[in-house]
Formats: C-alpha cells, structure tokens, sequence
C-alpha cells in the first residue's frame, strides 16, 4: 500500500516552538493577579495529626489563603485517570490535603500567597504537632500482622486479583521440570524534564473555574478534578498547553484539585508549580513489586504450568494500584501460552508516596521476571532461546489473554531474525554456562562481554478492560486547508504530528494544508481519554481517521455535483480531487471548499465523529544487548542495545525510532543504575533529586540500533498499532541476561549495581 | 526562612573585613555551584554573604617557567582552558573534565572546589598530588599552606573566621613523571565520585626505577587522603606487578569509607584498590 504522507518522516508539528525554546509551558504561564500556590508536606512517613496552627501563617501579609484538611471537601477521591470501565477498580482514599500522614511529602496544608517567597514563609509559620507512628516501609512490615493500618481498611493488603485457567497443580505434577524463583523489582521515576505538577487555576465570575495543566489526559482531569471539589463537570475547564515529557507520572489528577480549591478560595489566579524534589516526594512513580514464579515445563520446551504470586506496592494511597494489578495479570499470562495459568496479585499500602503510572503499567516489571527466568529455563533444557520463546508465544489468529480477541497481525518472527543478526546472536554469545568461553578483554581478562534478549507483547490501549473513546471534527476551510479538532494529549511522544498526518492522507491534502489544535482543551474538543497505554495512534488515529473521511465523503459529494460525476468515481489527493478514469476531469480541493462555503449551499463541510476503536491489536519486540562486566569494579557497561519492534504501520518512521530510543535510556537506567530509595527507619527519601537519583545521560548511552517490522493491523489507522511504550519493556530483561552470559550469575533483583555485582562475584569465588 | 544578608566588597581587603565582622555567621560565595544548593535545602546556622565575584585580583593564572599560580577565582572552564595548566599539569584538566556538567564548569570556581572542603571533589584531589600551596588572606595578614594540611574534616578546613583563599600555586612536577586521574561513579557524567584516585610517578632518570611515588584519594574518609605507605612501597623500587598489588593493598588499608546513599564503605574500600592498581598500572604504562 503507498501513501502520501502516511510513512514519511515529516517534521513534528511543535518542531519549530520546542527547538527554539519559545513554546509556552503551563509553569510559564503568567496571569494578572496571579498568586503562588505553595504545600506544605508531612516529615514523617505515618503519623496522625494532633493539631494544626495556622494562625500565624494567615496573618502574614500578603498571604491569601490557607488551607487543611478542616477547609477540604468531604468527597473520597481517587487521582487515577480512569473512564468508568469493567477493569477500573478505584478505591476512593484520598483528600485534597489528607488528614493524617501516611508518607514523607503528604500535602497537609496548602497556602496561596503574592509571591512564592511569601508563601514558602507562610509555609514555615504553619505549627503541626504530630503524633508519629511506625514507618511501613517494606511489603513486609506492612503485611504483618501486628502492622498499624494505614487506611481506615481492615488490613493493609487490600486488593487480591486472582485468575485461574486450568488447573497449575496438574500441571506442576505433569512437568519435566518446575522453575520457582522471586524477583523484586524497586521504584523508579519517570523524570519527565517538566517536573510532575504543574498547575494554574483561575476562578470566573460565573462559578467555572480554569486549570491550565500539563496532563496526559483532558478530560478525565476534568472529570476527577470537578468530583473532588464537588462541583460539576461543566464548571471546570481544562487546558493542556504544551507539556515537557510525561511517561505516565500524569495519568490522571497530580495537583489540580490543591491549585483549583485555592483559585476558589482566593478569587484569583494560583500558580501551583512542583519542584523536582516535589515530583519524586509527592507524585506517582512505578510500582515495586515482589514476584514469584513457578514456571512447569517439558523437556520439549512445552508449558504445562504458568503461576505468579505478586505483592505490589502501592505506596500510601490506592490510585492505580488495584485496577493496576489486572494489566500485572495480563501481560504474565498473556506472553506464553500455557495449558495452566494461575495468577495472584495482591494490592498492598505502605508509607511511600503511591505509585501510579510509568512507561508500560506493569509490563517491564512482570517482563523482567518473565524472561529472566526463560533464559534459566531455555539453557537447563538446551534449547536457543530465540527458538523457545517462538515456540510458546501466541501468534497472528490465535486468542491473545490480555484482550481475549484475536490477534490481528505478528511480526516477532522477523523482530527476532533481524535482531539476532544485527547484534551478532550466533556469533558472539556464550553458549551454556561454563565461564570459559567467554569474550574477555581489559588487562588480564577482567572485563567479560556477554549476550542477552528479551521479548515482550504490548497492547494498542486497554480495551477491553477500560473504555478507549475519542472523538475528532474536521472542516475544512474555504482556501481547502483544514483543521483537525481533536483533545491533543501529546505530551512529547509525537503523536500530534502522527494524528496530523492520518488526517491528511484520509482527506487528500498536503500535511502542511492541516492545522491541528496542539492546545487541548475540553471546552472545544471531544471526550478523549488522553494518553495511556499506548493508545494515541491506535484510538485517536481511528477516530481522525474517521472524522476526516466523513469530510471528504461530504467533499466528493459536492465535487460530485460540481463535476456532474457520481461521487465514488471520484479520487482525491494532495488537495486535488478529479475522475479516476477521466484525469483531465478534476477542481482543487479549495474550488470545492469555495463553492461550499459560498456557493448555492452555503455550509462548510465538516466531519465529526465519537467512538471507540474496533480492538486492541498487540505489539510485539525483541531486544537484544551486549554488555562488558568489569570484575574487578562489578560496572556493568552495555555496549550495544538492538530493538526490534513490531509497530505495525509507521506513521511516522523517525517519531518511532525516537520512542524506541528514548525508552531504551529508561530500560538501561532501569536495569543498571535507577532506583528512588528512602530510609527503611524513617522513610525519608535518601535521593529525591537528579545527583543522587541516576538517569543516564546522552554520554553514558550505547549505540541503539532500532529495527522497525511493520506487521499491519487489521483495525488500526492505516494498519498502525503501537510504540509509546514498548520501547523500555525488554530492555533490563535483555541487559540481566546478557550479564549471565557474561559472568554466569544471575541477578534477580534490579538494579544491577556494581555493588550487587562485585557482591556476588565474591560470593561465587568463596563457595 | 531566614533573613540573610548580602554584600558586594570591592576590594579584598573590604571582604576581610567583612568576612572576620561575620565571624560564623558569614559565607563568602565564589561560584555559588554549592552554596546556592545549600541555601535551598534549608536554613543554616549562617546568614550573611559576601560575593567574592567582584574581586579581579583572585581571578587568572599566572605562570613563571617553574611555577603556576591560579587565582582562586578561575573558573573550571578557564583553567582547563589555559595552555600552561594543559602542558605542565594535564592531569588537573583531566580531573576538572570530570567534574559536574559544563554549565557546572563555566560557574564553579577553583577555589570554591578546595574550600567547600567536599572529600569527593575532583579538581581539589589532584592538587594534593601536584603539593599544591594555598594563599590564604586574612585579618592577621597573609599566609601559605600546603594543600595536604588545608583539610580538617568534611567541609571543613583551616580557614578562621575573616579568611579568604586567594590563589593556589604549584611547582612543576620533574621531567617524564606522568599523572592518571581514575573517577569512578554510577555514570559517565553529571556524577560525584563513589572513590576517585590521583597518581603521579616520577621515574628515576636512567633505571628502571620509581624514583617517587604521590598517590591520593577522595570520598574514602572524612577528608582527601595523600597514601604515604602506599607511595613510600614504590619508591625506589622496579616495577612488577606485585609491587603495584602491594602498593593497592596498602593503599586500601589506609582509608576509611562510610555507607551512604551513593554506596557502600565495604564497596568503596575494593574499589581504592582496584583503582590504585588500575592508575599505578596506567601511569608507569608498558614501555619503560
């Protein structure tokens, strides 16, 4: 199939505000009388709340307003940014400011003030006493027995996802060999260069009030925002002006709700604007989770038994957490196919700030255990790992679990060829586990090099568990240049630029002819869910797609009528619509938007369309890495990464490759250095800033060869599937297995720190 | 927050004085790459500032044919940049390469690296190793210390209330001694040392022998360490690979990490060894 602009790398549509550095952030935003929105944030991990003082800081002047728990709603909440929706489990434990602690960095008060030196001043006269409890800050201490609860709940696990297919017991009894291993996997930030929560509310005289907001998703902030302020949704506006970076940590409502509340209170404008150490204190990251798997398997390399017991913890509120645990779920049961499936998930509260949203929701968690322990499996049974893992994946037709639909279209049979052979698979690794063969450089052998892959499915949205809706108009102008109406959640990845593009090639005019709005906002657009689980090109590309179609339906009509041809000879492109058998038969696209809007019909035609996307085709990836392990510093430095996904259409090729790229720098921090931590005493945060928290920098990156199978969908936009997220999902579980073919030991806990490494180096050569 | 008060003294003497008036109380800000980040952790038992900056006289290098004094106003930048430091002491450029970022680089100053006294800083390590002397102005008058007795625990030196480091000087090491300067952190940049090492071997002319050793580490103890034993083994001796093991391990017995967030004192003790070795290795090369 050849498109016009389908295809081609275009440039982005904010190329030209983002280069130049002139395109305005919400933190940029000024307004007159605008006041700065400060929070002041518990010290301790868990601790209930004797009294609060605010006197002081209300006679302060210049200080507008200060808040508490005392001045909130009474409306339970929940911050995760859910639709309604079978799979939307949203226990509702949150205030706008909590009335007790129950993390280092929960909003206690909250103070609006002239300036943000005034209300950092404000912050300091606000007297708290409390009284401190045990700090849970292990899925441990906070599952025993005797452990405080956190929440009114009667324990402090208080979700359990179970799934049970066949019978595991039967096929442990029938296995040639049972794998039982745990794996932990820490938190990790999103560190988006935006720091997570920025808001500015501004009150009206009609009771409406303005969020400017850098959000992932519109509507559904809308929607959660107006809730817990009890208002409704018609009184709350919200506006996504360009966003710097997201990958999740604004999935829903971040401080909205504080910047909205104080907006009212104050009648004015508040500012509301998260420092980074705010960001990693107070705002949603990955999920830790403990995961034990017991793997059943002939010697064949068949599966007879698939079980994963997981604890997840969900920090200091629900949010995400317990809907979070179904997707857990899905992608482990959903890799390999198994006669016997059983899965169990529990939901657990401790004293850390609550986890949320990043990059892949569960799936580089679950796929690092997953493939960790394919890689143990496929070398007790001497089978190549490239070959075990595509005897047992679901294919093209066959049911994929996550969804319980048809697989529309794979492509890992080529991602794994190409992959294999670009990273030099059968050349360079280390077959079996003896140690001798191994590449060694460095002075006297101390640096061994090593091969490693991991695969990993992706899905195109949530659908079937959660709704996908999206809405999209296009009318196209009187010069037959159009504009494309649409709640644009693009936070970075692309997608703006990619939705541009389907509409142009589905309507026939150059790229260049069609102005999307990059702004979004809910007074204009549709009901868009916003940006999650990959779904902008997929359910948002549908939706355009189908705006722009209803449009040119309308535009052939009329050429119809002006050519005197029935409108299903007619063929339009590049803004130029003619006869398909009779070319010199033809009128510009902007002589019929011309005659339409000031002809005898005097309308403009416009295509408009609401719905949901017809599936949720997988995608698929295998990633490859080459790393060299220092023995004697325990660094672990990854030489090359190869990534080979199946995305279905490209778009937009270079926008994909960028995805892929930049997703890979998270899974090597991921694998290697990342890992937000905090005093298990105290629960203090030991390195909330980008010192001590470490993402790898552009120097630290290997050479990342991205290979792009496109293995069209049967429903997306053009055959495009997904790619937001799959970039990072393999990526520490090819890094772990790489370190294995290097070293011969293998690390189940992430990250791989030179500590860790050198640690049980030591350990092997004791024993 | 607190109340903090700031001046801009236009000449050294008027920062003395200032300073000395301040007594504890008082910080003098040279790049601020350190001071600006304390003041927004919170308050401090200080609240006065004296900003250094306009001080012309600290700033530059000057170089007489044996010996190099850099101002200790300089910035990293400049100094990496200066084609006497880049001749006689490339190792300092090395090591000042590594340091923070380049926007960090083109703030912080020289002097600012010695005195926030950090035990990981990377500049001020390698002036151990060069024997640097610190000019140190003060309400009693000037004075000049060597840089190894400069230190006297984390953030904390020999400076008295009212004292001002105006410049560092350095003699040019003897002929074909060849310095390495290894950092060893969690990435390739933006990154403060879990250990870093700073060696300088000068070969007896003629023989095959070390004629002096100077070996130095930071973040490895409350202040940057010179490793006498260690330097002591090599001197005088041929070089072999049980001399260079011999000299790691000495050089590992000597210091005396901590745990912290950045890592462990059991992981930064291997790694003084393994570092050592490495620079020794690197340093004395193959060819000799």
């Amino acid at each position: 199939m050849s498109y016009s602009v389908v295809g081609q790398s275009v440039p982005r549509v904010d190329a030209r505000e983002k280069v130049s550095g002139s395109a305005i952030y919400t933190g940029d935003m000024v307004l007159p009388h605008m006041l700065v929105g400060k929070v002041l944030r518990s010290p301790h991990a868990h601790a209930k709340i004797i009294s609060i003082d605010t006197s002081k800081a209300r006679s302060l002047p210049g200080v507008k307003v200060v808040l508490t728990y005392e001045d909130t709603p009474k409306i339970p909440w929940n911050s995760a940014g859910f639709p309604p929706s079978p799979g939307a489990i949203l226990v509702e434990d949150q205030y706008i400011l909590s009335d007790k602690a129950r993390y280092v960095g929960d909003g206690i008060a909250a103070v609006a003030a002239v300036d943000e030196d005034t209300a950092i001043r404000a912050l300091d006269l606000i007297e708290i006493e409390y009284e401190v409890l045990p700090a849970l800050m292990t899925l441990e201490r906070a599952m025993a027995a005797e452990a405080h609860l956190i929440h009114d709940a009667e324990k402090n696990i208080y979700g359990h996802t179970p799934v049970v297919i066949g019978d595991v017991e039967a096929g442990f009894a029938a296995a040639d060999y049972v794998f039982e291993d745990t794996y932990y996997v820490p938190k990790v930030n999103q560190v988006s260069m935006e720091p997570c929560g920025v808001a500015l509310a501004a009150p009206d005289r009609d009771g409406r009030v303005t969020i400017w907001t850098s959000t992932q998703m519109p509507h559904l902030v809308r929607r959660i925002t107006a809730h817990a302020l009890g208002l409704n949704i018609g009184q709350v506006r919200i506006i996504k002006p360009p966003v710097g970076g997201a990958f999740g940590s604004r999935l829903g409502v971040v401080n909205e709700p504080i910047a909205a509340l104080l907006a009212l209170k104050a009648g004015k404008p508040v500012m509301l604007k998260y420092t980074r150490e705010e960001a990693f204190l107070a705002t949603e990251s990955r999920h830790p989770i403990s995961m034990t798997l017991k793997t059943g398997v002939k010697k064949d390399g068949t599966f007879t038994a698939r079980q994963l017991t997981s604890y997840i913890d969900g920090g200091a509120y629900a949010t995400h957490t317990p809907s979070f645990a179904g997707p857990v779920a899905g992608w482990f049961l959903a890799m390999y196919k198994s006669p016997n499936i059983k899965v169990d998930n529990y939901s657990i509260y401790t004293n850390a700030t609550q986890c949320g949203a990043f990059r892949g929701y569960g799936n580089p968690q679950v796929v690092f255990a997953v493939e960790s322990q394919m890689d143990d499996i496929a070398r007790k049974l001497g089978i190549d790992p490239l070959e075990f893992r595509l005897k047992n994946h679901p294919c093209a037709g066959e049911v994929w679990l996550w969804s319980g639909w048809a697989i529309e279209s794979c492509g890992l049979e080529e991602c794994m060829a190409k992959g294999a052979k670009a990273i030099g698979w059968s050349e360079k690794r280390n077959e079996g586990a003896g140690g001798n063969s191994r590449v060694t450089t460095g002075a006297a052998g101390t640096k061994k090099r090593g091969l490693g892959m991991g695969y990993m499915m992706h899905v195109s949205g949530a659908r079937p568990m959660l709704h996908e809706t999206s809405a999209a108009i296009v009318k196209i102008n009187e010069d037959g240049g159009a504009n494309l109406i649409y709640s644009n959640s693009d936070c970075g990845q692309g997608s703006g630029t990619a939705l541009t593009q389907i509409a142009a090639e589905e309507l026939g005019i150059p790229y260049e002819d069609l102005v999307m709005t990059k702004t979004a906002d809910t007074d204009v657009s549709g009901f868009d869910i916003g940006s999650h689980a990959s779904r902008q090109v997929y359910s948002g590309g549908n939706a355009v797609k189908g705006a722009a179609a209803v449009a040119k339906q309308k535009l052939l009509a009329m050429a119809a009528e002006m050519l005197q041809t029935p409108a299903e000879e007619l063929v339009v492109e590049e803004g130029q619509v003619w006869v398909s058998h009779d070319p010199s038969k033809t009128l510009s696209v902007a002589e019929v938007a011309h005659a339409a809007h000031f002809g005898s019909h005097g309308h403009q035609i416009i295509g408009a369309i609401s719905e949901e996307p017809a599936g949720n085709p997988p995608v698929y990836a295998a990633q490859f890495a080459e790393v060299e392990v220092d023995t004697e510093t325990g660094v672990v430095e990854v030489l090359k990464v190869v990534a080979a996904h199946d995305v279905g259409t490209a778009i937009n090729p270079a926008a994909v490759e960028g995805q892929i790229q930049g997703a890979v720098q998270q899974g090597i921090g991921y694998a290697l250095t990342e890992e937000y931590r905090c005093d298990l005493e105290t629960g203090r945060p030991l390195n909330p800033n980008l010192a001590d928290y470490k993402i790898l920098t552009s120097v630290d990156m290997p050479p990342v060869e991205t290979i792009l199978v496109q293995a069209a969908s049967e429903t997306g936009p053009f055959g495009a599937k997904s790619v937001g997220e799959s970039g990072l999902v393999a990526t520490a579980a090819a890094i772990a297995n790489a370190v294995y073919d290097a070293i011969g030991i293998r690390f189940k806990e992430l990250p791989i720190t030179p500590e860790k490494v050198l640690a049980a180096l030591h350990e092997r050569k004791e024993s | 927050m607190q109340e903090l008060n700031y001046w801009e003294p236009g000449n050294l003497l008027e920062a003395v004085s200032l300073l000395s008036n301040l007594g504890e109380k008082g910080r003098p800000l040279a790049g601020g790459t350190d001071l600006l980040v304390k003041m927004k952790q919170g308050p401090a038992n200080w609240n006065g500032i004296v900003n250094l900056k306009g001080l012309t006289e600290l700033k530059g290098i000057a170089f007489d044919g044996q010996t190099i004094t850099i101002g200790a106003l300089t910035r990293v930048s400049d100094m990496m940049a200066d084609s006497w430091v880049g001749l006689h002491f490339p190792i300092l450029v090395e090591a000042a390469r590594s340091l923070g970022t380049p926007q960090i680089r083109n703030i912080a100053t020289i002097g600012g690296n010695l005195c926030n006294a950090s035990p990981a800083a990377d500049v001020a390590l390698v002036f151990l190793i060069y024997e640097a002397r610190l000019h140190i102005m003060g309400p009693k008058g000037a004075r000049k210390v060597p840089v190894q007795e400069f230190y006297t625990g984390p953030g904390q030196t020999v400076l008295e209330p009212g004292e001002i480091l105006t410049a560092v000087e350095m003699d040019v090491p003897p002929l074909n001694s060849k310095g390495v300067f290894v950092k060893h952190g969690k990435r390739k940049s933006h990154e403060i040392a879990l250990v870093n090492v700073a060696v300088l071997i000068t070969p007896q002319p003629g023989t095959k022998l070390i004629a002096r050793a100077r070996i130095a580490v930071g973040a490895v103890a409350s202040t940057q360490l010179r490793l006498r034993e260690a330097e002591e083994s090599l001197s005088q001796t041929v070089v072999t690979a049980d001399v260079l093991e011999r000299a790691a391990e000495l050089a590992e017995a000597a210091v005396n990490p901590i745990d912290d967030v950045r890592s462990t004192a059991a992981y930064r003790r291997q790694m003084v060894r393994v570092l050592t070795k490495r620079a020794l290795q690197k340093a004395w090369g193959g060819e000799r």
